[in-house]
């Protein structure tokens, strides 16, 4: 089954490589997908994943790397039309619609997503978590932001120090 | 909602949370540095320096930039944005008068921290977005209060008065530039002037300004940006409402470029 005229650049059936989690999950997934990861493009290049191979991958367990591989799946038709200029609206929207469901998650899975984001290196999505803490933050009070982020309850010394400091960066309060 | 693990935004890297916070308007970026003493002087190491519409004065405005970039230091920036418009009661702030001052205020390039020149140069700048924007038009009526006073000798129209670089000459380092401005605005089209080189620029977006002058904007980038490889042009303030829209010129080659 040919792959539309895109992607890897490989004649006929899309090249799969497998990924073990941290926990030894293997994941077989098309090479195009995998190669967002800036970090394993180059030994995918290589030829590395193929057959009975697998690209350990000890940093990342397997509930978040079917979450990562799941937005590699959705992003790699766009990112092998290099950055899809000519991407319909429709598609563009799909994939915002998607994107904005996708980071819709509990916070203790966005954190494993953002370190995976980093350690793989995918930068599309590091914009997106990016993106989904910075709106987490904006508008915010100092309280507020720390009950978001998952800051522990501040002591009265701990208090004391944040409202002298909202004082002393008064400049950058409205 | 915190799941009381180490399993919290608060608990990341450095490194990632420069990155995170990196995507919050500047002052947003700095009010954080009160969350906890770990994120104290987080906001100083970010690589961007995004200045949003504020209902601020103009003077407010001048002190957030000063204290922002004075506290930064050296730390380089590889986004800069800066979208000025929006700002409220300059009456009360000191700043009416000739247009000049306030430009000085709003002209980044031009804020000075009680020590040293702040934004000089920026080498490592490779995307910038500036937006002059404008809304007190119907405040300001004046004649010729938005620029040029027709005076080839002002320092205020010829660059700062002790003859420091200009905001395009800050920003001609950048691989990507997005400059749009009320057209009636005068600091691009007097930038301009200076013929300075974007050698690094590939891929330039300008809005209305640029075709002012007898294209001025237009031919002092056509002309110094050799390696300029995709320009749009987002013509929006046009006179003519039949001439409206956004034109993407797509992928020149340079010899069309250079015509």
């Amino acid at each position: 089954m040919a792959a539309p005229e895109s992607g890897d650049g490989n004649n006929g059936a899309a090249r799969m490589v497998t990924l073990i989690s941290s926990d030894n999950t293997r994941f077989e997934v098309e090479a195009a997908a995998a190669s967002l990861s800036q970090t394993l493009q180059l030994t995918i290049l290589d030829g590395g994943g193929g057959g009975g191979d697998g690209i350990p991958l000890p940093n990342v367990d397997s509930a978040t790397l079917s979450k990562v591989l799941e937005y590699c799946i959705k992003h790699a038709p766009a990112a092998a039309n290099g950055g899809a200029p000519n991407a319909t609206a429709v598609d563009r929207a799909e994939l915002e619609r998607f994107d904005n469901e996708f980071v819709n998650i509990d916070q203790s899975v966005l954190y494993s997503l953002i370190m995976a984001a980093h350690n793989l290196e995918i930068e599309g999505l590091q914009s997106l978590v990016a993106k989904k803490v910075a709106d987490m933050i904006k508008g915010k009070s100092p309280m507020e932001i720390r009950r978001t982020l998952g800051f522990p309850d501040p002591t009265p010394e701990e208090q004391a120090e944040m409202n002298a400091h909202m004082l002393e960066y008064g400049w950058a309060y409205e | 909602m915190a799941t009381g693990s180490g399993d919290r935004i608060s608990a990341l890297p450095d490194d990632i949370l420069h990155l995170l916070l990196s995507r919050l308007p500047s002052d947003e970026e700095v009010r954080t540095c009160v969350l906890a003493r770990r994120w104290r002087h987080l906001w100083k190491s970010t690589r961007a320096i995004r200045i949003t519409n504020r209902p601020w004065t103009a003077e407010k405005l001048h002190n957030f930039v000063n204290h922002l970039l004075l506290l930064r230091g050296g730390t380089p920036a590889d986004v800069c944005s800066l979208k000025c418009g929006h700002l409220r009661d300059l009456s009360s702030s000191g700043i009416e008068g000739s247009g000049h001052d306030f430009f000085q205020n709003i002209h980044l390039s031009r804020i000075y921290s009680p020590t040293a020149p702040i934004i000089e140069k920026m080498p490592l700048l490779v995307e910038a977005d500036v937006r002059l924007e404008d809304n007190f038009t119907d405040q300001y009526r004046n004649g010729d209060y938005y620029g040029d006073c027709k005076d080839d000798k002002c320092l205020g129209c010829l660059g700062s008065s002790d003859g420091s670089s200009m905001l395009l000459e800050d920003l001609s380092g950048a691989k990507y530039l997005e400059l749009t401005s009320d057209p009636r605005l005068y600091i691009f089209t007097r930038d301009c002037k200076f013929s300075t080189v974007f050698s690094s620029l590939k891929t330039l977006v300008l809005n209305d300004w640029c075709m002012g002058a007898e294209f001025g904007g237009l031919e002092c980038f056509l002309r110094y940006s050799p390696v300029l490889k995709k320009l749009t042009l987002q013509l929006e303030y046009s006179e003519n409402p039949g001439v409206k829209g956004i034109f993407g010129c797509g992928i020149w080659g340079k010899g069309q470029l250079s015509k």
